[in-house]
């Protein structure tokens, strides 16, 4: 593949920004043919450039320098499937999502900057790509609307100053952040635990409601869907990255288990919430935080099937993204969205998720545990979605997009069905470039993947068929409830029942009673600890003795007798 | 020359005392004259640019006498309210001996006290000004003070400020002090 | 101020003003050409800032009502004079005793604030200054050094207007008459221009450089800290405003305070960012209204470049500050962190405060986006044109 060729994915994008903004004037959508025109094209050019480049690595360093960074982009096994997945999901957001030309310039715009980002060959540019990522998203979540804009902002915001720093540090310690050139000894704990703690806020990735479940409650789920489609690769991409950095493991091996045991314990989170949400929207809100939980759970694992495993996830999740706008708040076609995302066969989620588990249980018997943790979780968030066929409609419900509903469960399925060929060409890959199977395990096969089925060393499974019959059975059986649920009848509210309950998901019925298997009340214990932490005052009488107000008008007045006093304060500490 | 020095020195001195203590044009005046006369025979002793020191001269004098265009006519010395800066000077005059007393036994150190008091003290009346005539004067000595503690380049500079803020008016267009 | 009344609609200023716009041009001149040679010397990073100080005049008058432009254009002309002026002269008590009287220049402008409150600031950096260059060079013990030291570091930050000598800014006070001239304006001048002298002629023994480093990191920290909670929490969008002048200062301070080449550089592209981004912002700011919510996409943009992020001006002045602070300290570089993180929260404030500009001014703030694209994309083309 040329080095020129590397660039054609980010520039088609940047090109559809600028011609959305200057043609978005002749027709209301125009912008939005083009970006996805682009977004489209972007992707075939990105495969075929790949595939008939040899998928060898390549590296183009350019002799001027962005924002005090040196210039590169490299490309590899990793940055062609983080690519690929980021432009999936934005493909199917400007096809599927009606938004002006303006907004779908700025996806495009997003969607560029975000490719580089991917691409960049050293920490520092990967920083500053990330930083131009968040301000642009920044826009266009505001755009639409004021809700969850803060908190995902301020989340983003650390992300990338904590990044900078990371990369400020491994040019200090390994006087370069390029990817290919630093020592490996150079990244320690303390530049990993940042590059993690970032990569974690960009994902998601903790055991708390993060960004990534708020932006689901915004009316209009396109900014949202951008900021998800852009961050979650990116903030993975940075683990990646560190396993290239660290060649094939991390600096410490309590790493490895304690971030295996965080993404255990944010899938689990993640399905406590969406089995007590109070709206299918809150629901859905999970699905992401709960397939990042298990990704991450997989990605620290430090083998190769781990490695490979959350490749195959983050597949998954990227479909999701590009997915769940489309799907509508009621009506069977939403029951059959959500029982896929959440990881019903034979979705391609069904099988990342499935190898994810897998290698946690073939990784030593502590990451076993974790694995069933996993498994677990996953199994309530199944539950969740049977649940949510019974929560009650929002007031203004979203229809969705049959077209865009199709083609992400189409994309779904055949990711699905294909895991094999996917698992061959794409996340072994992968596994292989980060760390080589050898010093992981025995000299035998530790994945592979068949015309219709996966390999590992614990047994076989064809993806296509495992579970197709049960999928069938099951998505029947949620028809059949949507549609009972959804035409009315007889879902007779009780005047008297308080609202409180009804958020719950307690709905009356004159058989059953519908509420969360888990009643994760307590959950909201720290939030309301720290708004009573917020509220305590100093008793009246004891205000005087500290008079902040007139410290703060001495100091802001031109008050001479302040200045001389530190001035002569100073002077005494210096002569000593 | 040690002795010129020192009679520039306490010259300069009397004269920022004065300018503190004054309210008035004519005392501001004065007071600005004897700083200049006292600075600049400090200047010389201290063997300082002769044209660095005659500039000086020029400036502080055309600084004083432009300082009787405006403000409020008489001396105005010593009102009410007033002896806290006579207070100031003697202490000012002290700290000063503090800061460069190592220095004393040289022209240059006491050309040197004799400027660092003037600024000090200028700068004290500065800080506690409520009139903008007082400021203008205490302002175009601060200027003398800052400029002696230099050499050529510093003392052309002092000279410029003092003649530019004399040139200033004392009194504003719109209501207000 | 009286005017000369004539037949067309134009105004023509005081006769001092157009004197003032007339020296001041001439005085630019001067110093760019070096005459007089060895009294008069633009170091490289002066001369880049004069020059992006032109531009942010010159947007300045174009940006103001048009029955007001020749009074702005003299206004703009000497404090481009008085900039020159205290970059060129070589001579620190030169400096100092210049300063008095463009401090009481500054402080005759019609403003909510007397002239005797408003000289306050001025005077007292220009007797810092000028002591502290005294003592320095004073023959006497250890003491009187690190006290000249700490003189040459107040100085910068009382002529800046920062904390711990923070002057009193009114509400309706237009800017060119306000102190944030000075902390806007003039005083980079100096930020960039005295710390390079006194590296250059070698005035400083270890020790007090040591203090006068230490000095201005610590209200360096201190500044980024007051400017970060008060740009946040401020009551009053002035001194929101200038708060949010006091986290660029802090970053200034704290880069000039490392003394190492990095954070020099950082302090640099700090005060060209403060002269061509945050002040022509202030002016436009008080042209238009405020807007309850902000969700034009300009609005939205000006966010992120109050915010520091890139590809706008903050983020190179970041990069290089946090890795001179992780050179000497990896606690400085925590504390600058969190620094960082607090000065994303009052980005959407300020954002709201510029509204939704028309014509001349919605121009001028694109001209300002663009500098602040210019200055956060090719930092390295700066620092080579500032020889930094």
């Amino acid at each position: 593949m040329p080095s020129a060729a590397m660039l054609a994915p980010p520039a088609l994008l940047a090109v559809a920004a600028i011609l959305a903004c200057s043609l978005g004037q002749l027709a209301a959508q125009a912008g939005r043919v083009i970006g996805a025109l682009a977004a489209w094209l972007a992707i075939g050019v990105e495969v075929a450039g790949w595939w008939w480049g040899g998928r060898v690595p390549l590296e183009f360093t350019a002799p001027i320098s962005l924002g005090g960074v040196p210039l590169g982009l490299k490309l590899d096994s990793s940055i062609f499937a983080l690519q690929t997945v980021t432009l999936l999901a934005l493909a199917l957001l400007l096809t599927f999502q009606p938004q002006g030309s303006g907004r779908a310039a700025l996806a495009s715009l997003a969607g560029g900057v975000a490719l580089s980002t991917l691409a960049a060959n050293s920490l520092a540019l990967t920083a500053l790509g990330l930083s131009a990522c968040a301000g642009l998203l920044r826009v266009a979540l505001a755009w639409d609307e004021q809700e969850a804009v803060e908190a995902a902002w301020g989340t983003l915001s650390l992300a990338w100053i904590v990044l900078l720093w990371a990369a400020v540090l491994l040019e200090v310690v390994g006087g370069t952040s390029v990817y290919s050139a630093v020592p490996v000894t150079a990244l320690q704990v303390p530049v990993f635990l940042l590059v993690a703690v970032a990569a974690l806020l960009c994902t998601g990735a903790l055991p708390w409601r993060t960004w990534v479940s708020l932006i689901w409650a915004r009316e209009r789920p396109a900014g949202g869907t951008l900021a998800l489609a852009v961050m979650v690769p990116l903030g993975f991409s940075l683990l990646l990255r560190a396993y290239a950095l660290g060649a094939g493991e991390w600096p410490a091996s309590w790493l490895h288990s304690l971030l295996t045991g965080l993404g255990a314990l944010t899938a689990l989170a993640a399905a406590g919430r969406a089995q007590a949400a109070g709206s299918v929207r809150m629901m859905r809100a999970e699905a992401l935080p709960l397939g990042a939980g298990l990704t991450l759970m997989a990605l620290a694992l430090g083998t190769p099937l781990g490695v490979a495993a959350a490749v195959l996830s983050l597949g998954g999740l990227g479909l999701t993204t590009g997915l769940l706008p489309s799907l509508p708040d009621e009506g069977p076609a939403g029951s059959i969205g959500d029982a896929l995302v959440f990881g019903t066969p034979p979705a391609l989620v069904f099988g990342g998720w499935l190898l994810c588990v897998q290698a946690a249980l073939e990784a030593g018997p502590m990451t076993g545990l974790m694995g069933l943790a996993g498994a677990l979780a996953w199994l309530v968030g199944l539950a969740a979605v049977a649940r949510a066929t019974w929560l009650p409609p929002p007031t203004v419900p979203r229809s969705g997009s049959l077209t865009g509903f199709a083609a992400g469960v189409g994309l779904l399925l055949a990711g699905g069905v294909g895991l094999g060929g996917l698992t061959a060409l794409v996340a072994m890959p992968v596994a292989s470039d980060l760390m080589s199977p050898s010093s992981h395990a025995p000299a035998i096969p530790y994945l592979g993947g068949g015309v219709a089925g996966v390999v590992a060393p614990s047994g076989n499974w064809p993806a296509g068929v495992l579970g197709g019959v049960v999928a069938a059975v099951g998505v029947a059986l949620l028809c059949l409830a949507g549609l009972f649920r959804r035409r009315g009848w007889g879902l007779r509210q009780r005047s008297s029942e308080p609202a409180e309950a009804r958020a719950r998901g307690h709905r009356s019925l004159p058989i059953l009673e519908v509420g969360p298997f888990l009643d994760l009340s307590w959950w909201g214990l720290p939030v309301q600890a720290a708004m009573r932490l917020r509220g305590l005052r100093l008793p009246s009488q004891y205000r005087s003795l500290v008079r902040l107000r007139a410290l703060g008008a001495a100091t802001m007045r031109s008050r001479p007798w302040f200045w001389a006093l530190v001035t002569v304060a100073l002077a005494l500490v210096v002569t000593r | 020359m040690e002795a010129v020095a020192a009679i520039g020195a306490v010259l300069a001195w009397l004269g920022v005392s004065l300018v503190s203590l004054a309210d008035a044009r004519r005392g501001l005046a004065v007071g600005l004259f004897g700083t200049t006369v006292g600075l600049t025979l400090a200047a010389v002793a201290s063997g300082r640019s002769p044209l660095g020191a005659a500039a000086l001269a020029a400036g502080g004098v055309i600084g004083a006498v432009l300082r009787l265009r405006d403000g409020e006519p008489g001396w105005g010395l010593m009102r009410p309210g007033s002896t806290p800066r006579l207070v100031a000077a003697v202490l000012v005059f002290l700290a000063a001996v503090v800061l460069v007393g190592s220095s004393l036994g040289v022209p240059v150190g006491v050309a040197r006290l004799g400027a660092v008091a003037v600024a000090l003290l200028a700068l004290l009346r500065l800080m506690t000004v409520e009139h903008r005539s007082s400021a203008l004067g205490a302002g175009a000595t601060l200027a003398l003070g800052l400029g002696a503690l230099g050499d050529g380049p510093a003392l052309v500079a002092a000279a410029a400020a003092a003649v530019g803020l004399g040139a200033l008016r004392a009194t504003e267009d719109r209501a207000g002090t | 101020m009286t005017t000369l009344p004539l037949p067309s609609r134009a105004q023509l200023p005081a006769w001092e003003l157009l004197l003032a716009g007339v020296v001041g041009a001439g005085v630019t001149l001067l110093c760019l050409l070096g005459r007089p040679s060895g009294a008069l010397q633009l170091l490289p990073p002066s001369r880049a800032l004069l020059a992006i100080s032109m531009l942010t005049v010159g947007l300045g008058v174009w940006l103001v009502p048009s029955g007001r432009r020749l009074e702005l254009l003299c206004v703009g002309l000497g404090g481009l004079g008085c900039q020159a002026l205290l970059a060129s002269v070589t001579d620190v008590p030169a400096v100092a005793a210049l300063l008095v009287p463009i401090g009481f220049a500054a402080a005759a402008r019609p403003g909510r604030h007397p002239l005797t409150v408003q000289i306050r600031g001025p005077v007292l950096a220009a007797l810092l200054l000028g002591l502290g260059w005294t003592l320095l060079r004073s023959p006497g013990p250890s003491w009187l050094g690190r006290l000249g030291a700490l003189g040459e570091a107040l100085g910068l930050v009382a002529a800046g207007g920062l904390f711990p000598y923070l002057q009193d800014v009114g509400e309706e006070e237009p800017a060119d008459a306000s102190y944030l001239a000075w902390t806007g304006f003039l005083a980079p001048t100096l930020a960039l221009a005295l710390p390079t002298r006194l590296l250059h002629s070698h005035a400083l023994r270890p020790d007090e450089g040591v203090v006068m480093g230490a000095v201005l990191l610590g209200l360096g920290l201190l500044n980024l800290t007051w400017g970060v909670v008060g740009a946040w929490r401020a009551s009053s969008t002035v001194e929101a405003w200038r708060c949010s002048f006091l986290v660029d200062w802090g970053f200034a301070l704290i880069g000039i305070g490392l003394l190492d080449r990095d954070g020099l550089a950082a302090a640099y592209l700090a005060m060209l960012a403060i002269v061509a981004v945050r002040t022509p912002l202030v002016v436009v700011a008080g042209m238009t209204p405020s807007i309850a919510v902000g969700r034009r996409p300009l609005t939205l943009l000006l966010v992120v470049l109050l915010a520091g992020a890139a590809p706008f001006s903050g983020f190179p002045v970041r990069l290089l500050l946090l890795r001179a602070a992780t050179q000497l300290a990896w606690p400085l570089a925590a504390l600058l962190l969190v620094g960082m993180a607090l000065a994303t929260l009052h980005a959407l404030r300020l954002a709201r405060t510029v509204g939704v500009p028309r014509g001349h001014g919605a121009v001028g703030l694109a001209v300002v986006v663009v500098m602040s694209l210019a200055l956060g994309l090719l930092p390295d083309v700066l620092r080579a044109l500032g020889g930094m």
